[in-house]
């Protein structure tokens, strides 16, 4: 707990420490917005993209790299009501599909290639997971009354 | 000497047996960097008393003997490790080195392509074209932003709180640097291979790491259905692989999402960083005791 409070009280100097945000960070935001863009199932406005980013930051700025988002083509916006909302484009690069592919193939990124992507599940392993994801259905189902 | 040569493998053994019981009992974000701490000095350790115990047979070779002005015959009746045992250890030495080289090999060849797909797309999201649900982070150069590739199969096996999460834990790969935590566990078991399940082990903590950001920011229940989802869909889709290993970490890491939100064990991580000292000093003390004995060796001679 307090490892975790340390940290993101350095995520909070860094980010309020600077007026003008460092490359590092800004480009960490960017890919936050463009995955909350990515992640929604529709056009978001400046305002839900907001919304949903964990310690948002100022209206300006979400509204700052969106532009910068749209300009550089991976995401494309149309108006809706007085504001532009925002989709991130699915990329069509076959370049970058096949590095990724590639990276799959040679085992680089360890971590898909041992936990998570090929790994495949046995009968008990698939019947356990089952059961929890259903109970953690149930949990989302629970919290979605409260909320 | 005559002890405390062996110490680093006792330790090795003790850090194997112990890295699942840290991983899982532990807050992740500590884990982490425990093990891999742990597991490159443990690696360290173990390579610098194989080089030592490999330099009492080497010393015997009348040229090196000659060199080191110290007579060949007295290394045997001075050095208190057998014959066998240093042969052995260059033998284990000559193995590890092999072996060494392929697993480069492997990760020089995936290099490439991470280097050209973060330099071109550094900062955003690339999709491919695979009906299985999966996405990974990577970032192998640190100073630029990761890329996330996503597969098209995890748009349609998962809603949209769940695409967040899972985003969020790629994130929370890339924001952590976990690639510099995974090139340390990669290395620790390319020098010493009774680490592995260390290396594993660092992968589970650092997946679990991931797990908990994002369950910080989509709610534990959403991530563990999102994670249990995915892995539920993949059989089916991907065909089995070479590197597809046993038993699954996936229903573990769910189970933890929901059942077990922070454990906490400070004896586990102390005992682990103990041991890991502990394998480092006991190899300072046999080098030192080696170059004891070797200077009254040369000093014999004269």
């Amino acid at each position: 707990m307090i490892y975790y409070n340390c940290h993101r009280m350095q995520a909070m100097a860094r980010t309020q420490g600077d007026d003008e945000p460092g490359r590092r960070a800004f480009g960490e935001l960017e890919q936050q917005v463009l995955s909350v863009l990515w992640a929604a199932d529709t056009p978001l406005i400046p305002r839900e993209v907001q919304e949903k980013l964990t310690d948002p930051p100022a209206y300006t700025t979400v509204m700052t790299i969106l532009d910068r988002l749209q300009r550089k083509g991976v995401a494309t916006r149309r108006r809706r009501g007085r504001a532009f909302a925002y989709e991130a484009v699915v990329s069509e690069s076959a370049v970058a599909a096949q590095h990724a592919r590639a990276l799959l193939a040679n085992g680089h990124d360890r971590r898909a290639v041992l936990q998570g992507f090929v790994e495949v599940l046995s009968d008990d392993d698939s019947h356990e997971l089952a059961r929890l994801l259903r109970k953690a259905q149930q949990g989302r189902a629970i919290e979605r009354g409260k909320g | 000497m005559r002890t405390f040569v062996y110490l680093p493998f006792v330790a090795c053994v003790i850090g194997v047996a112990s890295a699942r019981l840290v991983a899982r009992r532990t807050d992740p974000r500590v884990s982490a960097r425990v093990l891999a701490g742990s597991g490159i000095a443990l690696a360290g350790a173990t390579s610098a008393a194989l080089s030592l115990l490999a330099f009492t047979v080497i010393a015997r070779v009348p040229l090196v003997a000659a060199q080191g002005r110290w007579s060949a015959s007295a290394v045997t009746r001075k050095v208190p490790v057998p014959m066998w045992v240093g042969v052995a250890a260059i033998v284990c030495i000559v193995a590890i080195g092999v072996h060494a080289l392929r697993t480069f090999d492997t990760y020089r060849r995936g290099l490439g392509h991470a280097v050209r797909l973060q330099l071109e797309n550094g900062g955003e999201i690339v999709t491919v074209p695979e009906t299985a649900s999966f996405a990974y982070a990577c970032r192998v150069l640190p100073f630029r932003p990761g890329v996330i590739v996503v597969s098209e199969g995890l748009h349609n096996t998962l809603d949209a709180d769940q695409r967040a999460a899972v985003l969020a834990h790629e994130q929370s790969h890339l924001a952590h640097q976990h690639g510099l935590y995974e090139l340390v566990a990669l290395i620790t078991g390319a020098l010493n291979p009774l680490l592995r399940p260390m290396q594993r082990a660092v992968g589970f903590a650092l997946e679990r790491w991931a797990d908990e950001d994002a369950a910080a920011s989509l709610g534990r229940n959403t991530a563990a259905s999102a994670l249990a989802a995915s892995a539920l869909q993949r059989p089916h889709a991907v065909p089995q692989s070479a590197l597809a290993h046993g038993a699954s970490s996936v229903p573990a890491r769910v189970e933890a999402l929901l059942d077990n939100p922070r454990p906490r064990n400070p004896a586990l991580i102390v005992s682990a960083a103990v041991n890991a000292t502990l394998a480092i000093v006991a190899v300072l003390l046999a080098a030192h005791s080696t170059e004891l004995i070797f200077e009254a060796l040369r000093r014999s001679v004269h």
